[in-house]
């Protein structure tokens, strides 16, 4: 089940929208306009709203082509509906979805198989990066092609927890007496499960993959957080973006597992906290591009040049300033905002990120996995810690 | 109780109840036949099974049911007893016709609001570091911060009494309203005083209101998954955010069998509430 | 029945009640009532006697149900020197903790009550046990001829019905005083005349007082022992049946009371027994019916009934009649009876006349009696 992985990221997409991400929505998939098929001259995506961009000026310019971005929520209910039941193949050239989906809709078929040969950029992304199991299918085809990803930890308040630098155990989150009820977790099992898993992990646990649990893994795992919630370690779980900054930026906890940019805004609004280094691990994460089956021929065509452009600096560069995400091919980012003359503030950001990016991939870390193959039995887990 | 038209005639009567069994019905069979089937890569097949409900039980997923109903049922009586002497007075109490429009009127603004946005507001006045606990805190009343303000089955409740406060109060007001005046003299002129009549008079004709108030209170609350979710902090799971965890993995089966569930017991529960008002009537009758 | 209890407790077992209650049952000083800046009573005082029938007669708005109301304790007065109810001073009881009873316009019963229960519901105010308040409310609707109905619905009684469980449901309480607001109004005019009997009955048979308002000069008439007359906010006369159908004492009074006939004049002279007063110098009497006495040369207004004019014989008149002459104006069939209207030196004249045939000259002298022609001052409504 692919879908899975999406759910935690759900919010994460939505984080322009605000608001609550009201579940019910799963089901009721919207019908977006179809039209006749494009005039020659357009890209049509159906993407997640992290990866558009404000204006698309660049990619008509290196292209030739008109973009065509439609914005669909981060829910892997959604994309299931969109892709099997109305058949947005017909539609889209290019889907721009939460990794994992292609265990599920590549194996079914609706997805196709990446030309690596189509796309010029191709090889110049990291091995480590295409070879994702977010991108690849659980045969090892390669469905997708890297967008944005990341790697997160937890963000915390430098004066009350820790040093801004420190290397930091998970277990600052999930085992720490100091800082009963001072604590918040993302409310999904899809990154706070692994998280909880990689410190058990680290204290000698035998756990094979903290993403792909066994249904007994995921038992252990969620005893463990039982204990811990009894103990009275959380204040609270959060489900959206907003209520994530509220809670962190409020002092209503003090230690949060949550995304990056989370920490970056309260930065900005001059909040002391920053966000964890960690030494078991992160939880990475991925959103990739890829071609339904209907895609050939002039379409086909298109769609690899589109994709080649996201592989490409302009798309990179602007991702890195705006929203501290890692691309496929960073050195490309720098070099395009060199070339294209950027001020120094840009280009420092541009190469604080890729240095960020780089030492957290070298540390150990799992890939978010929507589709655990016992996600029914991981989900039912969660479901009881969450209910003690 | 409203007596139905005699003049409506029985062919539309009966197109009537057919579309009704469509609209209404069709879902709830579809739920309870899907609670019974198995799911095989995220499509449901055609193999009876009660695992889904093994499942709810097994992972203590039922217990989202009672809690769920706890908290509607705690929330309806707390409207009960602030909407009632409220919709009394528009309805009754006062005479001014600008009071109460403008009573009224002041009912439909949170609707101008969206329900996240107002319910937020509860966010920043329980916080550990909100007013309310610096008040208390600043009167000697506490030495720490209260913790239970917010994040927990207190400050859901608290956050559901202001949305659902509107549907108690119209039904009743309506209710009240058409109690004729001088049904009331006539229980003051006969000696009653006003407690008297309250439960003698205004109640009972009121059953109706009251009836309608807690179907538009109690109901949707058992599904709303928007206050529980902003000042639940994760801590108070309710239906819906269980129903919604389950269908984001794609997991029909056991979310329509914890739907069932709690259908049953709502079934159950008016069931239970009918028979004991229809015993209740006799009993006022012989 | 409260009459009946009271009986039994005689000492001498004589047919009075024991301990007879106050002739003045009561008694309202100079009671005044506003609304905001609308004054509805203005300085109204009256008095009821025990087993009086008293009826508030006027026109609506005049404060005959605002008056009642006070009376009630539904509406405490605004100012009142005295509201004395059977030797207390009730001014300031809410109606619930006052021993008076009221029968409502339009009933007020409970509609969730059926017969028995709305009878019964005073006593079960009053806490009095189950079998014995059933048993006081089954004899009172014996009383008013509905104990067949005991257990009806009262969404399916008629509206004489109705009327009648609203009697018990007062009655049953022994109030001393039965207010009735409009009873008969909501009814047809048959079963207005067969409720007037049997209230009339019911209320000689258990002795009981009786405030009744009503705008209707006839139900007053037929019904009360005394008739309070009320116009904005005031009692403008007070008297027996007779008195006010006879001698009402102004333009107000006597146009409410159905005098057709009603013109202005001087006094010309002012006789022992009857006032002598010139119209556009015709010369008639009269007697006087207010209060004082006039003088020669005031203006007064004179008023007669058309039903009391006939068409004078063609000899000299006799003594005490009022005479003359008039041409026809108009004539309206009225089934029993014409309304014919005459004209003459002084105005047109009405006059019934109950034989058709008499009625065929255009011109004719017309007379009717000075004793039944009154006078009162002019000058006022």
């Amino acid at each position: 089940m692919t879908t899975s992985k999406i759910s935690s990221r759900l919010s994460r997409r939505s984080v322009l929208k605000g608001g609550v991400a009201l579940g019910a929505a799963a089901l009721a998939a919207p019908y977006y306009a179809r039209n006749a098929f494009a005039a020659s001259g357009k890209v049509r995506v159906l993407g997640v709203t992290t990866c558009a961009l404000p204006n698309w000026d660049g990619f008509a310019k290196d292209t030739g082509l008109e973009m065509d971005f439609v914005a669909i929520n981060s829910d892997p209910g959604l994309y299931v509906q969109e892709v099997v039941a109305n058949e947005a193949g017909d539609d889209y050239d290019i889907f721009i979805f939460d990794g994992g989906i292609e265990d599920r809709l590549g194996a079914s078929g609706h997805f196709q198989v990446l030309d690596p040969s189509a796309m010029e950029l191709w090889g110049d992304v990291s091995a480590d990066v295409k070879s994702s199991p977010l991108l690849q299918g659980v045969d090892g085809a390669q469905y997708g092609a890297p967008i944005v990803f990341n790697a997160d930890s937890f963000g915390y308040w430098v004066g009350d927890v820790a040093a801004a630098d420190e290397e930091l155990s998970w277990g600052m989150v999930f085992e720490n007496e100091k800082m009963l009820g001072k604590i918040s977790l993302e409310d999904t099992w899809l990154t706070t499960l692994p998280n909880a898993a990689l410190y058990l992990l680290g204290k000698g646990a035998k756990i094979g993959d903290p993403s792909n649990m066994t249904p007994e893994e995921a038992k252990m795992v969620a005893d463990f957080l039982i204990e811990r919630k009894k103990a009275g370690q959380f204040r609270a779980f959060w489900h959206s973006y907003e209520e994530s900054v509220d809670m962190l930026g409020n002092k209503e906890v003090l230690i949060e597992e949550c995304w990056e940019p989370v920490v970056k805004q309260l930065q900005r609004d001059g909040k002391d906290v920053v966000y964890a280094n960690c030494k078991e691990g992160y939880s990475k994460w991925m959103i990739g591009a890829y071609l339904p089956s209907q895609a050939e021929g002039e379409r086909l065509e298109k769609a690899y040049k589109a994709i080649d452009w996201f592989l490409g600096g302009d798309y990179g560069a602007q991702i890195a300033v705006n929203q501290g995400y890692a691309t496929a091919n960073p050195a490309a980012s720098l070099k395009f905002a060199t070339d294209a003359g950027w001020d120094a503030d840009k280009i420092g950001a541009i190469e604080a990120n890729m240095a960020k990016v780089e030492r957290k991939m070298a540390l150990p870390h799992y890939w978010q996995n929507s589709s655990p193959e016992h996600v029914e039995a991981i989900e039912a887990e969660w479901s009881r810690f969450k209910q003690a | 109780m409203f007596r139905p038209p005699t003049q409506v005639d029985p062919k539309g009567h009966g197109s009537f109840v057919l579309i009704w069994s469509f609209a209404a019905l069709l879902p709830v069979v579809g739920l309870v036949l899907w609670s019974v089937l198995s799911m095989q890569n995220f499509r449901l097949v055609w193999e009876p099974s009660l695992q889904a409900y093994y499942d709810v039980l097994a992972s203590g997923r039922w217990e989202v049911t009672v809690r769920t109903l706890r908290i509607a049922a705690i929330v309806t009586l707390i409207e009960i007893v602030l909407a009632v002497p409220f919709a009394l007075w528009i309805a009754k109490g006062t005479r001014s016709i600008a009071v109460r429009t403008t009573c009224l009127g002041l009912l439909t603004i949170p609707f101008f609001l969206s329900l996240a946005s107002r319910t937020i507001v509860w966010r920043g006045i329980l916080g550990l570091n909100g007013p309310l606990n610096a008040v208390l805190m600043h009167l000697g009343i506490v030495d720490q911060p209260l913790d239970w303000l917010l994040f927990s089955e207190f400050s859901v409740v608290l956050g559901l009494i202001g949305p659902y406060f509107p549907p108690m109060v119209f039904p009743l007001f309506l209710a009240f309203a058409l109690i004729d005046d001088e049904v009331l003299e006539a229980s003051k002129d006969l000696g009653a005083p006003p407690s008297f009549t309250f439960l003698h008079v205004i109640l009972p004709l009121a059953m109706p209101g009251l009836g309608a108030g807690i179907v538009f209170t109690f109901v949707p609350m058992i599904g709303d998954p928007v206050v529980p979710a902003l000042l639940g902090g994760g801590n108070v799971i309710v239906l819906s955010a269980s129903v919604q965890s389950l269908l984001r993995i794609l997991n029909y089966t056991v979310a329509a069998a914890l739907s069932v569930l709690m259908l049953a017991i709502l079934v159950a529960i008016i069931g239970a509430a009918g028979a004991l008002s229809a015993r209740m009537a006799r009993g006022r009758l012989a | 029945m409260g009459l009946n209890e009271r009986q039994m407790t005689t000492e001498d077992g004589s047919v009075e009640a024991a301990a007879p209650r106050p002739a003045r049952i009561l008694e309202v000083n100079r009671l005044v009532h506003t609304f905001g800046d609308f004054t509805a009573l203005n300085d109204v005082s009256l008095s009821a006697n025990s087993r009086e029938f008293v009826t508030l007669l006027g026109p609506s708005g005049s404060g005959k149900s605002t008056l009642l109301r006070i009376l009630a304790g539904l509406e405490l007065p605004t100012r009142v020197d005295a509201l004395i109810l059977d030797g207390h001073d009730v001014a300031d009881v809410p109606a619930n903790r006052r021993n008076v009873a009221t029968v409502f316009q339009h009933y007020g019963l409970f509609p969730h009550l059926n017969v028995l229960e709305n009878v019964e519901y005073g006593l079960r105010v009053r806490k009095v046990a189950k079998a014995e308040r059933r048993q006081r409310a089954l004899r009172m609707l014996e009383q008013v001829q509905l104990a067949d109905f005991a257990h009806r619905n009262i969404a399916k009684l008629s509206g004489g019905q109705k009327q009648r469980v609203a009697l018990a449901r007062s009655l049953v309480l022994e109030p001393v005083i039965l207010l009735l607001d409009e009873p008969l109004g909501a009814l047809d005019e048959k079963l207005r005349i067969d409720m007037q009997v049997e209230l009339l009955q019911l209320q000689r048979s258990l002795g009981m007082t009786f405030i009744y308002v009503t705008h209707s000069q006839e139900e007053a008439l037929t019904m009360s022992d005394r008739i309070l007359l009320m116009n904005q906010g005031r009692i403008v006369q007070e008297g027996t049946p007779e008195d006010m159908f006879d001698r009402p004492a102004s333009r107000f009074a006597a146009s409410f009371m159905g005098m057709e006939n009603m013109f202005e004049a001087v006094v010309a002279e002012v006789g022992p027994e009857t006032i002598t007063v010139t119209a556009d110098g015709v010369t008639f009497s009269g007697i006087w019916a207010a209060k004082g006495a006039p003088a020669a040369g005031d203006r007064v207004c004179c008023a007669f009934r058309s039903e009391k004019v006939r068409i004078a014989g063609d000899g000299a008149p006799e003594p005490g009649l009022n005479r003359i002459e008039g041409s026809l104006e108009s004539r309206i069939y009225k089934g029993k009876y014409l309304d014919i209207t005459y004209r003459t030196a002084i105005g047109p004249l009405r006059m019934r006349e109950w034989d058709a045939h008499a009625v065929t000259d255009e011109a004719v002298r017309i007379e009717w009696r000075a004793s039944q022609t009154i006078l009162f001052p002019a000058n006022e409504q």
